[in-house]
C-alpha cells in the first residue's frame, strides 16, 4: 500500500500538536512530532516531505532548526513551513530560508492548502477548497 | 575703635587746632565741664579703687543717675549684677597695663540703669595719670540702635542660611538628581545628594563641567551608545542657548563602565547671581562677571522604567503567543470534528461548530485588538511598509467580512488599480474593523457600499452602511479609546471600543487622515485615505 507523504511537526505545544496528528493522520499523512530539544536529531532516512515549524520552541530555537535544515544539502529541498503568533513572521520565514509561514491561529484550510502545494494530497483526504488569501499564511519571496 | 581711641587720645587737641580755635581761650573760653558735658558719649572717670570720680551729662543721662548720685560710687554699680565680679578683675588688670583699647573686645557689652534696665553700650577705656594718681577713663556709647541693626542683620543673615540649609535638605531628600549651574563654562552652582549617587562622585561647587567630566571620567552617551560632545548635552544646551530642554534621553557612563539613562529636564532661569552659596572665593570667582545665565538640571534615572517597558514588550510576546496558540489547537480540533459530524450527515451540529469556529475568529481579533493598544501604547507596535495593490487588499478583506455574515451584503462602487506603499496587513485592518462595525451595527442585515476613490494626492476609502447612525455630537468621540456606541433602545453591542482608535491611530501613522458623516436613524459613512502622492513610483519598481 502506497504511503502518504511524511509530514515532520516540530511544536511543543500538545493541544496544537494533538489536533494537528488528528487531522493529518486521518487525511493518510504519516505525521513525526518533535515536541521539544531532546527529540531533536539529524533528518535521515526516509526524509520527511515537509516540515511544519513552530518558531517559539521550549529548549529549541525554530529559526535556528530551519536554517540548520535549509543549511544542508541533503535536507535543503524539503518544504519548512514556519508557524507562529508572532506579527513578524512573515519576514522571519524569509530571514531564516522558510518557503511558507502560517500565522497562528490558523484555519485548517489553509493548512491543507499549503500542503497541497507543496506535498500533494495526503491519502485519506477528501479534498478541500484552496482558501482565499485572508493573511494568515502567506509564502516567502 | 581702636583707632578712633587713638585718635581721640592723640589727635583731638593738638597745639595748633587749639590756637586756631576761638573756643579755647584761656581763663575766659568754654569751661572743662562744659567740654566734658558737649561730649558726644558718656564719659566715666574712676580712680584706683575703682570708685566714679567724674561723670559727664552725656553719663548721667545714659544711666539716669545724677553726678551727685554717682561721684564717690563703685563703678561696679553701672553694670549688670552678673557682670560685677569679672569686671572688678578686669578694671584691676587694666590698672597694670593701662593703653587706649576698647573694653571686651568682641563682647556685647552692656551698663545698668538706676532703674534697673539694661542699655547696650560699646566702651572705650583710656588711662590718665594726674598728680602721680592713676585714673581710669571709659567713654561709653548707647548702641541700642546699632545693636538692633546688628542684631536684625544677623536674624537676616541665619534666616537666609536656614532657608538654604532647608532647601539643600530638602534637595538631598529628594530621589531625583537635582543640580544648579551657571554661566558659559556650565559651573556647579548646587547639587543634591542624589545627583552625586549618580554621579558616583561629587562635583565640586564651582567647577565648570568639562573639567568635572575630565576628572571623574564620566562620559555621556546617547540612548544608542554614541558618546555625546559637551555643547550637545542638555545641560550645556540649557544654559549656553538660555533654551530650556525637556524630556531629553541620556545615558551617564562612569569611569567603572556601570551605566545608567536618564531623563534630563533642563530648565533655563535665565540671569542670576547666587550668594551665600558657594564659599566666598568661589562665589568670588562666579560673580566677577556680573550675573549669569543660570540652569536648573533634574536628572531622572530612567532605569527601571525602561527595564519595565522591556519586561512589558517581553510580556506581550508571551501574552500573544500563549493566548493564540490554545486558539489554534481548539480550531484544529473544531476542523476535525466537523469533517466528521459532516460526513456522518449531522449538519446541524457542524453549523454550530462552525458558531463556535466563528466566535473564536472574535476572540482572536480582540486579544489582537489588546495586544496592538499595548504595543501602540509602548511604541512597539510592528510595523512593516510596503507596497501593495489596494485594490486587491479591499477584495480580499469584503469578501472575509461577506462570509462572516448572511444578512448583509457587501457592495464595491469604484475601485481600480492603485498601488499604495503602507503597511498592508494594518490597512487591511482597519478596512475589517469598519466593515465588522457595519455589519455590528446593522443588526436588521441590509447593503454595505465600500466606495474607492483615487483622488491626485490620496486613495480614499468609504463603508456607507444604513445603520443605527451617531449623533452629531458624538462624531468627534467615536474615534476615542473606550468610546461605545449605544442606541436609543439601549441596545448593546459586543466589542472593547478599542477598534475605531486603533483605527484612527493606524490611519494617522499611514499619513492618512479618518473621519465620518452620520446621520442617526439612517446610517453612518465613515471615510479614510491614504497618501499615494510621493509612492506611486516607488510602487512601480517592487
Amino acid at each position: 500500500m502506497k504511503e502518504g507523504p511524511r509530514i515532520l511537526i516540530v511544536e511543543d505545544h500538545v493541544g496544537i500538536v494533538d489536533a494537528l496528528r488528528l487531522l493529518l493522520e486521518e487525511d493518510g499523512y504519516q505525521v513525526e512530532i518533535w515536541m521539544h530539544g531532546a527529540m531533536v536529531r539529524p533528518l535521515c532516512k526516509p526524509l520527511p516531505d515537509l516540515i511544519l515549524l513552530d518558531l517559539l520552541l521550549g529548549g529549541m530555537d525554530g529559526k535556528m532548526l530551519c536554517q540548520q535544515f535549509k543549511g544542508v544539502p541533503t535536507t535543503r529541498h524539503i518544504p519548512v513551513i514556519l508557524m507562529s503568533a508572532n506579527k513578524h513572521i512573515a519576514s522571519i520565514a524569509t530571514e531564516v530560508g522558510a518557503d511558507a509561514w502560517l500565522l497562528k491561529p490558523f484555519e485548517m484550510e489553509t493548512v491543507f492548502a499549503l500542503l497541497d502545494q507543496y506535498v500533494g494530497r495526503g491519502m485519506g483526504q477528501v479534498g478541500s477548497l484552496a482558501p482565499p488569501d485572508s493573511g494568515e499564511q502567506g509564502e516567502t519571496a | 575703635m581702636q583707632e578712633a581711641g587713638n585718635e581721640l587720645g592723640t589727635g583731638a587737641l593738638t597745639e595748633s587746632t587749639i590756637s586756631i580755635s576761638p573756643l579755647y581761650k584761656e581763663g575766659e573760653g568754654i569751661s572743662f565741664q562744659h567740654w566734658l558735658d558737649v561730649l558726644p558719649d558718656a564719659l566715666v572717670v574712676v580712680d584706683t579703687t575703682g570708685h566714679i570720680t567724674l561723670v559727664n551729662r552725656q553719663g548721667e543721662a545714659l544711666f539716669g543717675y545724677t553726678r551727685e548720685e554717682l561721684v564717690g560710687q563703685p563703678l561696679e554699680m553701672l553694670l549688670p549684677e552678673r557682670f560685677r565680679a569679672a569686671h572688678q578683675r578686669h578694671r584691676e588688670q587694666y590698672a597694670t597695663s593701662p593703653r587706649i583699647r576698647p573694653m571686651g573686645a568682641g563682647l556685647e557689652l552692656y551698663g545698668r540703669r538706676k532703674d534697673g534696665s539694661e542699655v547696650p553700650v560699646d566702651i572705650s577705656l583710656s588711662p590718665l595719670h594726674f598728680d602721680n594718681v592713676f585714673y581710669g577713663l571709659a567713654a561709653i556709647r548707647d548702641v541700642t540702635e546699632h545693636r538692633r541693626l546688628q542684631e536684625l542683620e544677623r536674624s537676616a543673615r541665619a534666616d537666609a542660611e536656614a532657608r538654604l540649609e532647608l532647601l539643600q535638605l530638602i534637595l538631598d531628600e529628594l530621589p531625583t538628581s537635582v543640580a544648579l549651574v551657571q554661566g558659559e563654562e556650565v559651573r556647579l552652582v548646587l547639587a543634591n545628594h542624589a545627583a552625586t549617587t549618580l554621579w558616583g562622585t561629587s562635583w565640586k561647587v564651582g567647577q565648570s563641567m568639562q573639567a568635572f567630566l575630565a576628572e571623574s571620567g564620566i562620559q555621556f552617551l546617547s540612548p544608542d551608545g554614541a558618546p555625546l560632545s559637551l555643547t550637545s548635552l542638555a545641560t550645556v544646551h540649557a544654559v549656553q542657548h538660555k533654551e530650556t530642554v525637556r524630556e531629553c534621553q541620556e545615558v551617564i557612563r562612569r569611569v567603572d563602565s556601570t551605566i545608567t539613562p536618564v531623563l534630563v529636564n533642563a530648565v533655563t532661569l535665565g540671569q542670576r547671581r547666587f550668594q551665600g552659596i558657594a564659599t566666598p572665593e568661589q562665589e568670588a570667582e562666579m560673580d566677577s562677571a556680573g550675573p549669569k545665565p543660570v540652569a536648573l538640571v533634574v536628572y531622572q534615572d530612567v532605569t527601571e522604567r525602561i527595564e519595565l517597558e522591556r519586561r512589558k514588550d517581553e510580556f506581550i510576546g508571551m501574552a500573544s503567543h500563549e493566548l493564540r496558540t490554545p486558539i489554534t489547537s481548539i480550531k484544529t480540533y473544531i476542523h476535525w470534528l466537523r469533517r466528521k459530524l459532516s460526513k456522518q450527515g449531522d449538519e446541524d451540529s457542524a453549523t454550530v461548530l462552525t458558531r463556535i469556529d466563528g466566535q473564536l475568529g472574535q476572540l482572536t481579533r480582540l486579544v489582537g485588538e489588546l495586544l496592538d493598544i499595548t504595543q501602540m501604547e509602548t511604541g512597539s507596535l510592528p510595523w512593516h511598509e510596503e507596497t501593495f495593490e489596494l485594490d486587491r487588499l479591499v477584495a480580499e478583506i469584503a469578501g472575509d467580512q461577506a462570509r462572516t455574515t448572511e444578512r448583509h451584503q457587501i457592495l464595491r462602487e469604484g475601485g481600480g488599480s492603485v498601488q499604495v506603499y503602507a503597511d498592508r496587513e494594518r490597512v487591511g485592518q482597519v478596512l475589517a474593523n469598519l466593515l465588522s462595525n457595519a455589519i455590528k451595527y446593522m443588526s436588521q442585515g441590509g447593503t454595505i457600499v465600500v466606495k474607492q476613490e483615487t483622488l491626485p494626492q490620496e486613495v480614499q476609502l468609504a463603508v456607507q452602511d444604513s445603520g443605527i447612525g451617531i449623533p452629531p455630537e458624538k462624531q468627534a468621540q467615536v474615534f476615542e479609546r473606550f468610546y461605545r456606541v449605544r442606541s436609543d433602545a439601549h441596545e448593546s453591542f459586543p466589542g472593547l471600543g478599542l477598534g475605531l482608535y486603533l483605527c484612527a491611530e493606524i490611519v494617522r501613522r499611514q499619513g492618512g487622515r479618518i473621519w465620518v458623516e452620520s446621520q442617526p436613524g439612517v446610517g453612518s459613512t465613515f471615510f479614510f485615505t491614504l497618501p499615494i502622492g510621493s509612492t506611486l513610483s516607488v510602487g512601480k519598481g517592487a
